[in-house]
């Protein structure tokens, strides 16, 4: 009887019904669309780092690393000296000109059981076959497939520019003695890695920003090794694994505005239920079976609008990848995003149905002092505690949103004890009272809208930020006409060329090599500091013998600045001048080349060279690429990157706003009383659009006003917290109307749209019928 | 004596699905101007229907309802929904059982809304000296769920009074009240009603209400 009685509301409220059930599907969609794209952008992030040396993940550095230092290592490690390391092994890893192209040779000990597995695994890809040959072949990357004059087989799987191969037959390569290395990796316990390992399945991408494991390694420090993270040698994994982090941190908040909106279905649902469930309450049946029903029921529409939006996600996210990527990264549905949604769509349905029906009994609420007193401590202890890394600075974010989200019901409870000083047209007035007489039916509601567009505004004025500094940077730095690159003789060659027959050119020679600073791998470059330069990397001094520049990369990462001193390539430079590295893989420092030089000639700029001059160095078999074109490219590569951003933002939002669809239905249908006595006073239809038009306005300028300081917030977080430690840029915030407005304008129209579409039908049938 | 509501061979049915509920057939009043009249009945005889559709709440099916106001006659059988609103809201007040105040509003701001809706701005002086009649001066500045059914009730009447309509109506004004409540907001009523000059139609169940009436009029459920 009772299942009749709830299944009779489910048929005779539809639209009611058709708009809670596209309000899961459309969080489902939101939950399941973040998923796939992130695991296709995690894969194509791990498809950058060498798989070999993937289950390593920190390395011990010196500048002269010996084998015997390995092998004493070895011994003490057996002997159970190293306990937390759980495995080592010898690694030559050094980038060198070879062929034409710049090579990273990796070698490795082919006789340790892992790495021979995964190379197999890698074989598997089917791009390229690959026969295991022998300690005496390489196995390169297909980029390297035209260059590479020696024995190799092509492996996709391998990074671009990588040539692997046994440790004896890179040492041969880079003319090491057998006994010299780079580095030996090892494996270091990580107490919390198969909970990081489930984190990041469920969401991926968080894990990057997990703290990594610090190994109290003192005696391998003691012995003078550094002790470096995996992720320091590959910065390309680094900065995808950040950029990833972002897309996952993005989709933990399409979950958390999904979350809301599920909630705001059920309270809704609930208040038009009500009075039945009362009825049969008064007839005996108690509370806690009704509860159970009405739990049941929601769970019912949960798995219903689950199912719809596990299909429709992936559908999304397949057409999101596709705007996104040039090659297929479509992937099917894993147990892991199928778990998630049900657990999200079905599992949210059923805890928030039962909070609702207790919150409707009129139960206490807990402490919301002490969780506000909790998020507030969260929020500051992200913000101050550089340890706690990316993932501070996201929980900071985090902590501060859900801080102002759960101060809005009782800032509107207080709104509503002030709400009798409110002036200003009666209807307006009248929309505004409204908003603080219900504040468990708005509250929730307002929180997704507000938590939507300050995302929304904090992403946005962070990325006008960082385009209108990566503008500068590209119009100071590509001041040259064309850059030239190819093999250290042929440039020489072309240099002397344009030297002597187009005197009026300039050109600037750089010349570079990899090398690791303090373990940290960087990238040395070797170049005239004139006025040109120096205004290139906006320094105003006059530079001398013995100094050097540095990247921001490099002062975050070893911790220096402008004065101090640096030791590169085994002399002490001093630090004079710190320049923007928006977009650098490798941390770089630039030194002035009338001193002593190391590393080949690596490309040359050329200003004021007429057409035959440049068909000259084509025909050098040099390749010339247009300044104005890499800056083009640059600027689509950067808009490009953010597109995903502003879809998963558009969700967000779109999820918010049918939240507060949601709940301007639900403060609809507690105005059923006023309406009729309106429409007796002589309310026109007209007039009753207004009072919708009115309290959409109301409940969106009040979203608006808590979203713009904390999205401003978010902002100043995003670029002075977050971007340095997951990138090591610094970010200046620039706060500007044009960023501010179009995210507010956006949530405010969402609001409205939300608060005129079907208003009421049953309302105005009934005007005035009241017995 | 002038007529201000004149009620003319009026019909009224509800369709319910397939099925159609008939309310009234060919029921017909006159009400001179300044005076009262009482409607009884039982539940169902089509009291509320009637006083709704003399509100212009809802169109007559047959049948013909003049309001008379300041020498104005207005045929709201003629009219459509945003006429016949419109009407009501300048010419006629209307008193619910309950539900009678906007709860989002004051009291003050609640007697002044008609003035408001008519485009006036009613002063604070002259909606106080309303409430005072009423003993709820202390009130003005309290939400209506702050006061007692009976309270919230003689808000109404004295908000039924802050434009200067012809006609009055009210539906079982007294229904959700106890018997003192009851007597102090129907004698409210009816001697705000005499004072004003007011067309008084009232629906109820009670007959010590229907007593202070001048006319009653007895419904009698429609056959089906």
């Amino acid at each position: 009887m009772i299942f009749t009685a709830l299944a009779r509301f489910l048929a005779r409220s539809p639209w009611s019904s058709a708009i809670a059930l596209v309000g899961i599907t459309l969080a489902s969609v939101s939950m399941v669309a973040v998923h796939q794209v992130s695991v296709a952008i995690e894969r194509q992030t791990r498809a950058t780092s060498l798989v070999e040396l993937g289950d390593y993940n920190f390395f011990l550095h010196k500048t002269r690393v010996s084998a015997a230092e390995y092998f004493e290592l070895r011994r003490r490690w057996l002997a159970g000296g190293l306990p937390q390391v759980r495995d080592l092994a010898p690694v030559v890893d050094e980038s060198r000109f070879l062929d034409g192209a710049m090579v990273r040779v990796v070698g490795i000990d082919l006789l340790v059981a892992q790495v021979t597995e995964s190379m197999v695994d890698s074989a598997t890809h089917p791009a390229d076959e690959v026969t295991v040959s022998g300690f005496d072949r390489a196995w390169i990357s297909t980029d390297l497939r035209d260059s590479w004059r020696r024995p190799a087989d092509v492996v996709s799987s391998l990074p671009p520019g990588t040539a692997l191969m046994d440790i004896g037959a890179a040492q041969e390569l880079l003319g090491y003695r057998e006994d010299r290395l780079s580095y030996v990796a090892v494996t270091v316990t990580d107490p919390l890695a198969r909970l990081k390992s489930t984190f990041n399945a469920l969401a991926p991408g968080i894990g990057a920003g997990l703290p990594a494991p610090a190994p109290a390694l003192a005696e391998i420090r003691a012995a003078g090794f550094d002790v470096v993270s995996v992720a320091a040698q590959n910065p390309a994994d680094q900065l995808g694994k950040s950029i990833l982090f972002n897309v996952g941190a993005l989709g933990m908040l399409a979950l958390v505005v999904a979350w809301f909106l599920i909630y705001q279905v059920a309270v809704s649902w609930l208040r038009r239920l009500w009075p039945t469930l009362l009825r049969l309450h008064v007839l005996g049946v108690p509370h806690a079976t009704l509860r159970a029903w009405f739990v049941w029921l929601l769970g019912l529409l949960g798995l219903l609008g689950t199912g719809a939006g596990l299909w429709l996600g992936a559908v999304l996210a397949d057409w999101l990848l596709g705007r996104i990527a040039t090659v297929p990264l479509t992937q099917p549905l894993d147990a892991w995003v199928v778990g998630k949604a049900v657990l999200c769509g079905v599992g949210v349905c059923l805890v928030g149905a039962f909070m609702a029906y207790r919150n409707a009994l009129g139960n206490e609420r807990g402490s919301l002092c002490l969780f506000a007193l909790a998020l507030g401590v969260a929020a500051w202890l992200g913000y101050v505690w550089p340890a706690l890394g990316l993932m501070g600075g996201f929980v900071s974010i985090a902590a501060s949103g859900f801080l102002v989200a759960v101060l809005i019901w009782p800032v509107l409870r207080a709104l509503k004890r002030v709400a009798h000083r409110f002036t200003g047209p009666l209807l307006l007035r009248l929309s505004a009272r409204e908003i603080a007489w219900f504040p468990g039916d708005l509250a929730v509601a307002i929180s997704g809208l507000m938590l939507a567009v300050a995302t929304a505004l904090g992403i946005a004025l962070m990325v006008d930020s960082f385009r209108i500094e990566f503008t500068q940077m590209l119009e100071r730095r590509l001041s040259y006409d064309w850059v030239v690159r190819g093999e250290p003789s042929q440039l020489a060659t072309a240099q002397g060329l344009v030297a002597t027959n187009y005197p009026g050119a300039r050109v600037q020679a750089y010349f570079g090599q990899r090398s690791r600073v303090n373990g940290v791998q960087v990238e040395v470059q070797y170049t005239r500091l004139d006025g040109l330069e120096s205004a290139r990397y906006a320094y105003g001094g006059t530079v001398r013998d013995g100094e050097v520049w540095i990247g921001e990369q490099v002062a975050q990462k070893f911790g220096v600045g402008r004065g101090d001193q640096l030791e590169v390539l085994g002399s002490p430079r001093r630090i004079t001048h710190v320049f923007k590295s928006f977009g650098d893989l490798y941390p770089r420092l630039l030194i002035d080349s009338r001193g002593e030089i190391a590393g080949s000639l690596d490309s040359l700029a050329v200003n004021g060279l007429p057409p035959p001059g440049l068909a000259a160095l084509r025909n050098l078999g040099l390749q010339v690429t247009d300044q104005a074109q890499i800056k083009r490219i640059a600027l689509e590569t950067f808009e490009q990157t953010f597109l995903i951003t502003d879809v998963l933002l558009a969700i967000a939002l779109l999820v918010a706003s049918l939240g507060i669809y949601i709940a301007l239905n639900a403060l609809r249908f507690n105005r059923r009383s006023s309406v009729p006595l309106l429409s007796t006073l002589g309310f026109t239809s007209w007039e009753n659009v207004q009072m919708d038009f009115g309290r959409a306005l109301a409940v969106g300028v009040f979203a608006m006003l808590l979203a713009t300081p904390l999205g401003i917030w978010f902002a100043y977080l995003l670029c002075d917290l977050v971007n340095p430690r997951a990138f090591g840029w610094a970010i200046t915030l620039h706060v500007s109307w044009q960023s501010v407005w179009p995210p507010l304008l956006l949530g405010l129209v969402a609001a409205l749209i939300a608060g005129v579409i079907a208003p009421g039908r049953k309302e105005n049938s009934s005007s005035g019928v009241l017995s | 004596m002038s007529t201000c509501v004149a009620v003319r061979q009026v019909s009224k049915s509800y369709h319910d699905g397939e099925s159609r509920n008939q309310v009234l057939r060919g029921v017909a009043l006159s009400l001179p101007t300044g005076s009262s009249l009482a409607l009884t009945g039982p539940s169902g005889s089509g009291k509320s229907t009637l006083l709704n559709l003399i509100a212009g709440l809802m169109a007559v099916d047959e049948g013909e309802i003049d309001i008379l106001s300041h020498d104005q006659r207005f045929a709201l059988h003629r009219m459509n929904e945003r006429e016949r609103t419109l009407c009501r809201r300048r010419h006629i007040a209307y008193i619910h059982q309950f539900f009678n105040l906007v709860p989002t509003l004051t009291v003050l701001e609640n007697v002044a809304l008609p003035g408001y809706l008519n485009g006036a701005r009613p002063g604070r002086d002259r909606c106080l000296e309303l409430l005072a009649r009423f003993g709820l001066q202390d009130a003005a500045d309290r939400f209506p769920e702050r006061l007692s059914g009976g309270e919230q009730q003689r808000v109404a009447v004295a908000r039924s009074l802050a434009l200067d309509v012809a006609v009055l109506l009210a539906d079982e004004p007294t229904g959700n009240l106890d018997q003192d409540n009851a007597q102090q907001v129907a004698s409210a009523l009816f001697a705000a009603a005499r004072e004003q000059g007011l067309g008084l139609i009232v629906a109820t169940h009670s007959s010590r209400v229907a007593e202070l009436a001048e006319q009653q009029l007895q419904l009698a459920k429609t056959p089906t």
